[in-house]
């Protein structure tokens, strides 16, 4: 607003400017005024151009939006403005200067000079005329006394038609003086040079204009010294007036001539101060111009930068972002629509975070489910890379799974050396389409484990093949239970339906023995004695074998305690020295420390040394290895026990089921032994191998795994986290 | 010729901003000649309890002040006189001040120098520009103010100072006669006591 006020004042004024510079009176006295008035404006417009400028190329350096598009759109409005009224000023300064020059015309000049001298020549007769007549005038003057002078020269006045007569004395002092004009007391004075020239003798004759009465001519005449003693030149000094017409026209001539003469004078200062106005003009429409340019293209572009802001804003994310709106126009429009976009893009966004929150709750709930399963869950991805894990998985294989999520299986398996069975079954397994079901045996460190897996490949909704999924369960303990109640049972019966007759039996044996003997004859009573014995040793085998099954099924309470593993095989080993028997032990010096029940723990070691024993029976030489060896397979510590006969070795027929009951190859025995081997080292957590070897006998191994030096009561995942530090 | 005057007005000051800025490109080629005005003297008198001023001033016109007096254009003249009552720290006191205006012109036909008294309405006509010039200087008996109009006490001091008067010029010639030292006709402060 102020700016268009500004722009209002200085065109007022130029507008008076110019007005002034015709020469109307009006603004005439405020014409410098007015030019300084001018310049302060045109200042100010500069000053506030190059403010603009200044902040414009500020924004220009320091790559502000929009300010590029600002500095072409001005300068495209500056050239717009600048070409035209550059070509308009050029041409109106070629007219000015053509305009003004023909007001002057060397014709007119000579004319107006001529007219001018033809008005002096007209003059001229007149005064000519004047000049004829004066000698008989200035006859009437001499000799008059200064008392009579005023008198005649009144006579004088009426017979001349002069309107002014003076007799002027000595140093000009007036003698006399008579006018026309009853309120005039002082004379027209003449020019000092006149009157001097005067009393050298001559006479003065001359034009003068004289103020609101015209042209008049002055003659100043000397009046000799009288032939009265004592009188001085006098000087008679008159203005006649001319006739009223040629005084009209000779006033006009000598006006136009005078304004002519000027006018021609100024020509050049003329289109000077044309020349200023005009620039003053083409400089307010310039400036004017260019502060508008700059004005209205940072208005234009406003919107613009606020659009690049927005823009900005919106691609980091703020969506809250609203433009005030710029007016209504298309750039209005503009603004409106990006307003609408950034309100929908934050209602989108909005929309997006509730769904994703809703998704993560849901997997989040799905998680709490699945780590409340009482099975391990993983997920494979087609390529066999974990995807999903739960925590009872992790349990369940003693590895914390959630490190190789995202990993190919086959990582899995590098890192943790016992699950390598393990995942070498379930990856033919997993490339299954349909549905399937194993049962699969791992040996950590915290023992022998029975899984159950069941899987399956999940079919997404194009129906192509997709992720598996396999759910595991610890059963081992309910296969051992099973076991347990299985052969419980069979002991049960055994000691139920065998034992009880066998004591009869036995006693009958003998009553027949006893009582038959001595009445048979020799021969009778020996085959007595033989069958009787027979029967007795018979059903004392008998007894046996129901008393080892009895034990079998007989599951006491397990008394673990901490126990030097070697210091119990040493204690064993010790009982079965005999010389006939090459007893070589190999015990490791860092003897492994097991939680295990000592009484069992002996049973299964003499079982062990009784098979090995049974399975040299027939041979020359009996030599039994013992070793141990402290194990650290792939990070799970265990002992391993072995005992190695060099007997006949194990039939090829009964492999994978030595450590079934009844399995054996033995003349005597229960067929137990191997059976409750199998059995204590299971109750351990343990595991049992047993293999020939190639040149001669057997090998048993028996791994156990291994407490470290800490509390035993301690869990079995830690004491491997724990054990995997030490070196 | 000019002074720098602190009780002049904003457009003088202007003005005389303007002459020195443009003094150092508008130098005229006659630099050498000596043009100026001047208060050759000055004095008051009193009669009948009436003051009344004489002066002498030089008027010692410039060549282009005379070119434009012979081409017809008029020059006119203004003589301002102040009674002041000097003061250490204020603004001098102004008790009375003057203004007169003498006009000179060309007339073509016959060829005279017309001197005119504006304030008075007297004109004289001379056929020389030096005698017109030298009549316009000389200031007799100009009356002024009433002596009883004027405070008894007290030392005063008076006045004067004769000058170009630019803003009567014809209109085209003022913007370069505002800045062109040629132009710029001002004589210096004639100052004296008042008995």
């Amino acid at each position: 607003m102020p700016m268009i006020g500004l722009l209002v004042m200085l065109l007022i004024s130029l507008y008076v400017l110019s007005n002034a510079t015709e020469n109307t009176t009006r603004f005439n006295k405020q014409y410098g005024w007015l030019i300084l008035l001018n310049m302060a404006g045109l200042m100010v417009l500069v000053g506030m151009i190059g403010v603009s400028l200044f902040n414009l190329v500020r924004q220009y350096r320091a790559g502000i939006a929009g300010s590029r598009l600002t500095v072409r759109l001005v300068a495209v409005f500056v050239l717009l403005s600048v070409i035209p009224v550059s070509i308009v000023y050029y041409f109106s300064l070629q007219f000015l200067q053509r305009g003004v020059d023909s007001w002057f015309d060397v014709r007119i000049e000579k004319s107006l000079e001529d007219a001018l001298q033809l008005s002096q020549v007209s003059l001229d007769l007149r005064q000519r005329e004047l000049v004829r007549q004066m000698p008989s005038v200035v006859g009437m003057l001499l000799d008059v006394s200064e008392t009579n002078a005023g008198l005649v020269l009144s006579d004088l006045l009426e017979s001349t038609g002069a309107v002014e007569l003076s007799l002027l004395g000595k140093n000009n002092r007036i003698i006399a003086f008579s006018s026309a004009d009853p309120g005039k007391v002082v004379p027209h004075r003449s020019d000092e040079d006149v009157l001097m020239q005067v009393r050298q003798g001559t006479h003065y004759v001359g034009l003068e204009p004289i103020r609101d009465s015209g042209i008049h001519v002055r003659l100043v005449y000397p009046v000799p010294a009288g032939s009265v003693a004592g009188t001085e030149i006098r000087l008679l000094q008159a203005l006649f007036p001319i006739d009223q017409r040629l005084n009209t026209l000779a006033g006009s001539v000598q006006s136009y001539f005078t304004v002519y003469k000027k006018l021609n004078y100024l020509r050049e200062q003329l289109k000077r101060s044309f020349l200023l106005t005009l620039s003053m003009v083409l400089l307010l429409s310039l400036f004017s111009a260019v502060w508008v340019a700059f004005f209205s293209a940072q208005r234009l572009m406003a919107p613009v930068r606020d659009l690049a802001e927005g823009t900005q804003a919106v691609a980091e994310g703020n969506y809250d972002k609203q433009l005030p709106v710029a007016g209504n126009n298309e750039m209005g429009f503009l603004v409106r629509s990006f307003n609408d976009m950034t309100r929908r893009i934050a209602q989108t966004s909005q929309q997006a975070r509730e769904s994703q929150q809703q998704v993560e709750s849901q997997r989040a709930y799905l998680e709490t489910i699945l780590g409340n399963l009482s099975s391990g869950v993983m997920t494979l991805d087609h390529d066999l890379n974990i995807r999903t894990v739960n925590p009872v998985a992790s349990k369940i294989l003693g590895v914390d799974l959630r490190d190789y999520s995202g990993r190919p299986l086959d990582d899995l398996a590098l890192a943790y050396g016992p699950l390598r069975r393990f995942i070498s079954i379930l990856k033919p397994l997993s490339s299954r389409q349909e549905q399937w079901q194993e049962e699969i045996v791992l040996f950590s460190q915290s023992g022998r484990k029975v899984l159950m897996c069941r899987g399956t490949t999940l079919v997404d909704d194009q129906g192509q093949s997709g992720d598996h999924v396999i759910v595991f369960d610890d059963i081992t303990t309910l296969v051992q239970a099973q076991r347990d109640a299985a052969w419980g049972e069979v002991a049960r019966r055994l000691a139920h339906e065998i034992k009880n007759p066998l004591t009869p039996i036995q006693l009958s044996a003998e009553r027949l023995q006893f009582k038959f003997q001595n009445k048979m004859d020799t021969e009778d009573a020996s085959m007595l004695l033989r069958s009787t014995e027979t029967i007795v040793h018979q059903v004392e085998a008998m007894k046996e074998m129901v008393n080892a099954f009895t034990d079998y099924a007989r599951a006491p309470a397990m008394e673990l305690q901490r126990l030097d593993f070697n210091d119990l095989i040493y204690e064993v080993t010790e009982m079965y020295k005999m010389p006939e028997l090459k007893m070589k032990r190999q015990l490791d010096e860092r003897k492994p420390l097991v939680q295990a029940d000592a009484a069992r723990l002996r049973q299964l070691l003499h079982n062990l040394i009784k098979n090995a024993l049974e399975a040299m029976e027939n041979s020359q030489t009996l030599k039994i290895d013992v070793s141990t060896r402290c194990m650290d397979e792939a990070g799970c510590r265990f002992v391993e026990l072995s005992i190695r006969d060099y007997g006949r070795g194990f039939p090829e027929q009964a492999m994978g089921h030595y450590f079934e009951p009844y399995i054996t190859t033995k003349s005597k025995g229960t067929g137990l032994g191997l059976a409750i081997v199998k059995k204590i080292v299971e109750e351990h957590g343990g595991m049992v191998t047993a293999e020939n070897l190639p040149d001669q006998g057997a090998v048993i191994t028996i791994r156990l795994p291994v407490i470290t030096t800490m509390k035993a009561n301690e869990e079995p995942d830690q004491a491997m986290v724990m054990a995997r530090k030490e070196p | 010729m000019h002074l720098l005057s602190s009780k002049r007005g904003i457009l003088e000051t202007a003005q005389s901003l303007l002459l020195i800025c443009s003094s150092v490109w508008l130098t005229p080629s006659y630099a050498e000649e000596m043009y100026g005005l001047r208060v050759f003297s000055a004095s008051m008198h009193s009669r009948h309890e009436m003051l009344y001023l004489d002066a002498q001033l030089d008027y010692d016109l410039s060549q282009a002040a005379i070119d434009a007096l012979d081409s017809g254009v008029p020059l006119t003249f203004e003589l301002e006189g102040e009674i002041f009552k000097p003061r250490k720290w204020l603004w001098d006191k102004s008790i009375f001040s003057f203004k007169q205006h003498y006009q000179v012109a060309y007339h073509a036909l016959s060829q005279q120098y017309v001197v005119t008294n504006i304030s008075s309405s007297i004109q004289n006509s001379y056929s020389r520009r030096n005698s017109a010039l030298l009549a316009m200087g000389r200031v007799n008996d100009l009356p002024l103010v009433e002596k009883k109009s004027l405070p008894v006490e007290g030392d005063y001091q008076v006045r004067l100072r004769i000058s170009l008067d630019i803003n009567a010029l014809p209109v085209p010639m003022r913007p370069w006669a505002y800045i062109n030292s040629e132009w710029l006709l001002a004589s210096e402060w004639y100052v004296w006591d008042l008995d």
